[in-house]
């Protein structure tokens, strides 16, 4: 079974890119060009992992995930948020109050992207095929009820 | 006069003498009748002898203190010679003492004035100062405090305080410290700065003091002088630079993530085939050429902002300025399907302009229009007359501007959220147009929006050819004999 992730950037060349890459490593990849259009998209083909933009036009990136944490479905969905913003981010409130796991800077390696969401998915299955699931296990997977301490992520 | 009555005795005791012997002898020759008549003769006689002799002294008297060298020829071997001698030379020396003494107190009196009318400068000078200013003596007491600093809250009355006493420093305990450490360390450094902050209006407001230890001619530390700043302004063009640069950072990082997922991608095999590969170049070299039009304009906007632009001014028609960019915009209306509305003044419009500078200001403002206005929308560009002013206003059937992005609109790299997704941009355009219209034109842009209708944007500038007004400040700036920046 291949994981189905959704890619959400306003800017069409970083949504080719990543989709391209996934899909050549046999992902299933649906896409949107700003947040309220990845929230309809995701409602009606809810993925296993979100990639997404920070700034877009409409519903920006944080308050796409706002609206997923509130859903009682989707709440769980791991995220990874790209952004181009600089030292003015507040990763740690991004992580602890959004539960968003990992906060990937522009310029991003898609290699290591790639490498980030496969980790991330394999964490998440595993947490969700274990009904004794630990905390570690769920934390890693970036699954937003079990915040906690965060490890220290990738930067592009 | 003492010295009138040395002459007396000196030389009237003959004629008194004679006088009364003239009394003697008639009261000795004639004791009948005519004995009073004798005596009242020797009497009145005896009286004007003395009255000659008196007033003869007087004139001695005179000429001796006018010409002292001639005072030893007479009477040198008198009696009273000497102690007359004395006494001249000791008036001497007194009145030469006297003309010493007044001349000294002339010149304290000129000194003595000088200096209270500089102390009254100076105290002028300290209340004058708009940045509040505190002296303190060397035990931290106030001395003097001006109006800013009484605004503050740091002594009670402006001034200097009679009875040295602290006033409100006490409870800033945040001043007192620099002026504390400032005057027990003077010796390892002079001059101290601290920041600090203040209520005003209850609001905190930021403040650095520079306090600077004072010491007089012979080394001895008098106090300190404490000047406040107001950091506000400071500070804020601090946070807006920082949001500058981020911005910046914002918008290079977009096309270079692109570029480098793209090269990542052909690096690592993703795309194969030729034409996907031929298609990613494109992609990239897309993306390099938008990077560089940023930085072209950046560096643009940097030479119109620092007035390194050569700005070359004539006098026209401010309409055939209009009419050209109109040229270079109507064709993107038309290829969108848009209505283009050029309702220009029938009047010449005289302006004193630099025409392609101008010239690319309106074009800015009509692509934007063109860029956010849907396709079979309306846009109406005017020009007209106003009092002292032609005014240009560009106004759409577009999105509009949300009215909190209003006041963001004319910023660097600022881009109204809901639009990015309609056209690309690089939010330099409006800044452009800003910089132009007002800080090369002495003009002014102002925009007014509604979402959903549209948004107007109307530029004024001051009417008038050269030759009949003075010369802008932007025709004097040395700067503007720079090279013309690169379009």
């Amino acid at each position: 079974m291949s994981y189905r992730i959704h890619v959400c950037d306003d800017e069409p060349h970083i949504v080719l890119a990543v989709s391209l890459k996934f899909s050549k490593a046999g992902f299933q990849v649906t896409t949107a060009s700003d947040g309220q259009a990845a929230w309809e998209s995701i409602q009606r083909q809810p993925p296993q992992l979100l990639i997404t933009d920070l700034q877009m036009p409409r519903l920006d990136g944080l308050g796409l995930i706002k609206r997923l944490r509130a859903d009682p479905v989707l709440h769980d969905l791991p995220v990874i948020l790209l952004t181009a913003k600089g030292y003015e981010l507040e990763e740690d409130e991004i992580r602890h109050e959004y539960g968003v796991q990992h906060v990937l800077c522009k310029p991003f390696s898609p290699r290591e992207l790639i490498a980030l969401a496969n980790t991330m998915l394999e964490a998440s299955a595993a947490a969700k095929h274990s009904e004794l699931a630990s905390p570690e296990i769920r934390q890693a997977s970036g699954v937003a009820s079990a915040p906690g301490p965060t490890a220290k992520a990738p930067r592009g | 006069m003492n010295w009138d009555r040395h002459t007396l005795w000196n030389s009237g005791w003959p004629a008194l003498s004679a006088g009364a012997g003239g009394v003697v002898l008639s009261l000795c020759i004639a004791p009948g009748v005519l004995m009073p008549l004798c005596v009242a003769v020797s009497a009145v006689a005896g009286g004007l002898l003395t009255a000659v002799w008196v007033h003869r002294g007087q004139q001695e008297a005179k000429a001796r203190l006018r010409h002292p060298e001639l005072s030893g020829t007479r009477n040198s071997g008198g009696i009273f010679g000497e102690v007359t001698q004395a006494a001249v030379i000791l008036l001497q020396q007194y009145e030469s003492e006297l003309q010493r003494l007044n001349s000294t107190k002339g010149e304290l009196e000129v000194a003595t004035k000088l200096q209270k009318k500089q102390a009254r400068r100076l105290d002028a000078a300290l209340r004058a100062i708009d940045q509040p200013v505190v002296l303190c003596d060397t035990r931290d007491h106030v001395l003097f405090a001006n109006a800013g600093a009484r605004h503050l809250g740091i002594a009670e009355a402006e001034g200097m305080s009679p009875s040295g006493t602290f006033g409100d420093l006490k409870k800033l305990v945040a001043f007192q410290q620099p002026i504390h450490d400032t005057r027990t360390r003077a010796a390892a450094a002079p001059r101290r700065t601290a920041e600090l902050s203040f209520t005003i209006n209850q609001q905190a407001v930021p403040f650095r003091a520079t306090v600077t230890a004072l010491f007089d001619d012979q080394g001895e530390l008098l106090g300190t002088l404490a000047v406040l700043t107001d950091v506000r302004e400071e500070k804020s063009a601090k946070a807006r630079h920082a949001d500058f640069v981020s911005s910046v950072a914002h918008e290079f990082k977009t096309p270079m993530a692109s570029i480098k997922a793209f090269l990542e991608l052909l690096v690592d095999g993703d795309v194969s085939e030729p034409d996907e590969q031929k298609e990613m170049f494109e992609k990239i070299d897309y993306q390099v050429d938008r990077l560089n039009r940023m930085v072209t304009n950046l560096l643009n906007l940097a030479r119109i902002e620092s007035g390194a632009v050569k700005v070359t001014r004539e006098d026209c028609d401010l309409n055939d300025v209009v009419n050209r960019a109109t040229d270079v915009v109507k064709p993107l209306a038309d290829e969108r399907g848009q209505q283009f509305v050029a309702d220009l003044s029938q009047l010449y419009l005289p302006v004193h302009v630099d025409r392609d500078l101008l010239g690319q200001a309106i074009i800015n403002l009509l692509s934007n229009a063109v860029k956010y206005t849907p396709e079979n929308g309306r846009i109406t560009l005017r020009s007209h007359m106003e009092e002292l002013e032609a005014i240009i206003s560009v106004e759409d059937t577009g999105y509009g501007i949300p009215p909190e992005s209003l006041p963001k609109i004319f910023d660097r790299f600022y881009r109204v959220p809901e639009h990015q997704h309609s056209a690309k941009g690089t939010g330099l355009g409006l800044a452009f147009v800003q910089s132009i219209v007002q800080d090369m034109h002495n003009g002014h842009i102002a925009v007014e929006s509604t979402v959903g209708v549209g948004s107007k944007f109307s530029m004024r500038i001051p009417l008038g050819h050269h030759d009949s007004k003075r010369p802008k400040k932007t025709e004097t700036k040395p700067e503007a004999k720079l090279e013309p920046v690169v379009a």
